[in-house]
């Protein structure tokens, strides 16, 4: 992790209690699989309740 | 140790057939080649050899597949750095994608696959959005900072400050996709909800299908009436309009005329549905007379003697009813007011009564709890009283004790003594010594008789008989001693408590008194209270309805004056030669119809909106097969995750920010100098940039930045105002700040094509920039690309003049074929 990844989430943890968690999953996800990765982690998340969201739309 | 490029081994790759070698050296490396002939796949295959797949990731290339040469099924790269490591990928097509592997050798241990790519960011110091940032550099980069417009340009430094992927993080989360999901789920629960009233409404489903198609039937047929009676209004205006055309003067008095008569005929009806035939000032003023007696009688009987001294003062006449009315709304009000006062300290008597309600409950148990333990004791303290009335107390019991003990000492020594001499004499009786066996004197017949006597005056039982009684009383008197001592605890206790239940008691009595106070306090104010509440009410009522017959009388009067207002009218307009039994029936028949289409009009809108809700609610009839509490706890989850992802996208837009100010500050510190040292003149002196934060309405709150120059003495100049090769200066000056705000391994920069299109003096202020920047020591290594054969000579002039290592590269394009020429 590079030294602004490091602020970035130093900041968002600071910034978002709680939903930090998720915020810095997003941010590494994108970091490292773009959009795609997003989606993914938010479908992980949207699978608790039996729905997703397609990769294809905005 | 910082990291350079050694050497690019290609094969296949893009427009490149076959293997293509290319060795870079310290210092600048220019590569030479005209439109098309491969320089930006050169940087393009450095780029891929570092970081993969992550180029397809962050759409940098649309497809992995399109790097392999046309002609070809698989192609390689293979990268050699500066400290001895390599990287080498290959790809091979399949279909219309490609499969990649990678192998890298670093510190001489060879690593696959994705553990390749992690120790390959590890070597350099940043990933593949460091090395876009700051490492790589086009001439959009450069002209955008010192060209561009200021929005261009705080973009790209938006971009080189790393904050672009939280604008595209934040893109990137599918807001409006889970709108819809929640709007789908709501209209499935809203379907789910009110299928049940449709159910009873209609009956069945079917039945209410059947309503549907009624429905639109109904709608048909509503509009077409609706047509039918606009048009027949329509018609009914122009005729209006033709009646009047041609009467000079009549426009007004007819507008005046139906304007009275229809105000008249309003008044009438409303007076007709009120029930109001007859109406006059007497009967109003007599009514209001008697309410402010009434009024007065309550006032003085709560003691608002001012309010009720004001009102005797009132004369009411058949003029004054309104201010009358008023002045006793007003005093009424008091009374009402004295009424919601009362009803405040009773509630606040009812709490206080609550609060004494509760210490009494608590004294209650208490007592209760005393009583009870009083209860329990009450047998051992009549115990502990019996033995002190039949003992004494224990001081005495105690004092007999050492008393009786003292004398039984005594007696229990007189014994002894009496015992020993018995012994003596029955010795001297039974052996009949001539002497005393204790003096030796000679015992004589007498002496004997003498014996005799003694031993049988000693023999008596009566000592002894004594100390037995001593004894027995001794024990006793312990015995209850120790009893009454014990007992002595538990009575004081029971005493104690006995007082405490006394200060118990009188509390609670003093409580019950306070209680009792209140209890009356509470009912006296009920009493009037309830006295108020009923006058109040019939007051109101009555006041009220005067009230109203005050407006009725205004109406009424108004009435009168329509009439003959009316009346004139008319007149006047038969003078102009209208006919006002035609006008009459022409406005009737207006009115009709436009009741008529408002009625239509109501209904229509009616039945579309029940026509719809029927569409929305049976539409999905049958498809919902899952339970709504399912249906609802999803809803529940995916607001409460659209609210959460909105929290985020807040707080990434405030992250944003916070990284603007810091990069700004390490930036701003580097700036000035590497300016300085890439910029020899005295004219400028140092370089800086600022962030202004606007809001831009729609387009919402963004950053703009200024990049600016110092003249001597401090005084700030915009990139706007310096010539090309102060704005270059700046540029790289500032590309640099943002490369050295990081801490990597990394010493080259790679340019692609940075100044193309530009003059002879453009040129040679960034060949000379190009060189300082190695020769100052702030890179090791430049690669750049170049279609311009002018720069490349400038550049390896200003190389050869201070000294600098230059090496060129030249590709060349014959036909479909690439070809690399190092250059000596």
């Amino acid at each position: 992790m590079g030294e602004l990844d490091e602020l970035i989430t130093k900041l968002l943890k600071e910034r978002l209690g709680e939903d930090a968690e998720l915020a810095i999953k997003l941010y590494t996800a994108y970091k490292e699989r773009g959009r795609r990765g997003v989606l993914e982690v938010i479908n992980e998340v949207l699978r608790e309740v039996g729905v997703e969201v397609s990769m294809g739309e905005d | 140790m910082r990291i350079r490029i050694k050497e690019l081994v290609i094969r296949d790759f893009r427009g490149f057939s076959n293997e293509r070698r290319i060795t870079f050296g310290d210092g600048i490396n220019v590569i030479h080649g005209p439109v098309g002939s491969g320089k930006t796949s050169i940087i393009q295959a450095i780029e891929y050899a570092l970081y993969g797949t992550q180029l397809e990731v962050k759409e940098r290339i649309s497809k992995l597949v399109d790097l392999i040469n046309e002609e070809a099924d698989e192609m390689t790269i293979r990268l050699t750095l500066s400290d001895g490591s390599s990287v080498t990928r290959a790809l091979r097509r399949s279909g219309d994608s490609a499969r990649e592997t990678v192998r890298a050798i670093i510190d001489s241990v060879v690593i696959k696959g994705e553990d390749a790519d992690r120790r390959i960011i590890e070597l350099l110091g940043i990933d593949d959005d460091d090395f876009e940032r700051f490492v790589l550099v086009t001439h959009r980069t450069l002209e955008a900072l010192v060209y561009g417009s200021i929005v261009r340009r705080s973009i790209l430094i938006d971009k080189l400050f790393g904050l672009e992927i939280l604008d595209n993080l934040n893109k990137s989360l599918p807001m409006t996709q889970i709108e819809r999901l929640i709007t789908e789920l709501r209209q499935r629960l809203a379907s789910i909800k009110e299928l049940p009233e449709i159910t009873s409404k209609y009956g069945s489903i079917e039945r209410a299908r059947e309503k549907m198609s009624e429905l639109r039937a109904e709608i048909d047929r509503l509009r077409g009436e609706e047509e039918e009676l606009s048009k027949a209004y329509n018609e009914l205006l122009l005729k209006r309009n033709e009646s009047l055309k041609g009467l000079r003067g009549v426009e007004e008095v007819y507008s005046n005329y139906i304007a009275t008569r229809l105000r008249r005929e309003g008044i009438e009806e409303e007076l007709s549905k009120a029930n109001v035939r007859d109406i006059n000032e007497t009967s109003i003023r007599l009514r209001l007379e008697r309410l402010r007696d009434a009024l007065i009688e309550r006032l003085e009987e709560f003691a608002l003697v001012k309010d009720a001294e004001e009102l005797e003062k009132l004369v009411i006449t058949n003029d004054n009813l309104a201010d009358a009315l008023e002045r006793l709304y007003t005093a009424f009000e008091n009374l009402v007011k004295l009424r919601d006062k009362l009803t405040e300290d009773k509630d606040y008597l009812g709490r206080v009564r609550q609060d004494l309600e509760l210490q009494a409950e608590s004294e209650k148990a208490s007592l209760r709890e005393l009583e009870g333990r009083l209860a329990q004791e009450e047998g051992r303290v009549r115990e502990y009283r019996d033995l002190v009335s039949k003992y004494g107390e224990p001081e005495r019991i105690r004092r007999e004790l050492e008393e009786l003990r003292a004398k039984l000492e005594k007696i229990n020594a007189e014994e002894g003594f009496r015992s020993s001499l018995l012994n003596v004499l029955q010795y001297i009786l039974t052996t009949h010594t001539d002497k005393c066996p204790v003096c030796g004197k000679p015992l004589s017949d007498e002496d004997y008789e003498t014996i005799s006597r003694r031993i049988k005056e000693l023999s008596s039982k009566e000592g002894m008989e004594s100390i037995d009684n001593i004894r027995d009383r001794i024990n006793e008197l312990e015995k209850v001693l120790m009893r009454v001592e014990s007992l002595r605890a538990i009575v004081d206790d029971y005493e104690a408590t006995v007082e405490r239940a006394r200060e118990v008691k009188s509390r609670l009595e003093a409580l019950i008194t306070r209680l009792e106070t209140i209890d009356s306090s509470i009912r006296d104010l009920d009493k009037r209270i309830q006295t108020l509440m009923r006058f109040i009410n019939e007051f109101r009522d009555e006041i009220d309805d005067v009230d109203k017959a005050i407006s009725y009388l205004k109406k009424y009067r108004e009435l009168e004056k329509l009439r003959a207002q009316e009346d004139e009218l008319k007149k006047q307009l038969a003078s102009l030669g209208l006919d006002t039994n035609t006008v009459v029936k022409l406005e009737d028949d207006i009115k009709y119809i436009s009741d008529k289409l408002t009625q239509v009009r109501n209904k229509l809108s009616e039945d579309s909106a029940e026509l719809s809700r029927l569409e929305l609610i049976l539409s999905r009839v049958g498809l919902d097969k899952e339970d709504p509490s399912t249906l609802r706890r999803r809803l529940d989850f995916l607001e409460e995750f659209y609210n959460k992802l909105g929290r985020i996208r807040a707080g990434i837009r405030d992250v944003q920010a916070r990284v603007r100010d810091e990069m700004i500050k390490l930036v701003r510190d580097n700036v000035g100098p590497i300016f300085k040292t890439l910029y020899p003149y005295e004219d400028l002196e140092g370089a800086g940039i600022e962030v202004t934060v606007r809001d831009r309405g729609v387009v919402g709150v963004v950053s703009e930045y200024t990049l600016y120059a110092f003249r001597p003495g401090g005084r700030k100049v915009t990139v706007s105002r310096l010539s090309d090769g102060q704005r270059l200066t700046i540029a790289l000056s500032f590309l640099l700040s943002v490369y050295r705000a990081t801490n990597h391994n990394i010493d080259f920069l790679l340019m692609d094509e940075p100044i193309p299109y530009v003059d002879q003096n453009i040129r040679r202020a960034f060949a000379s920039l190009l060189v300082r920047l190695i020769k100052e020591g702030l890179v090791g290594q430049v690669i750049i690309t170049t279609q311009s054969e002018d720069l490349r000579n400038d550049v390896v002039n200003a190389a050869r003049d201070a000294g600098i290592n230059c090496r060129v590269v030249r590709l060349v394009k014959e036909g479909n074929e690439r070809k690399i020429v190092q250059e000596p």
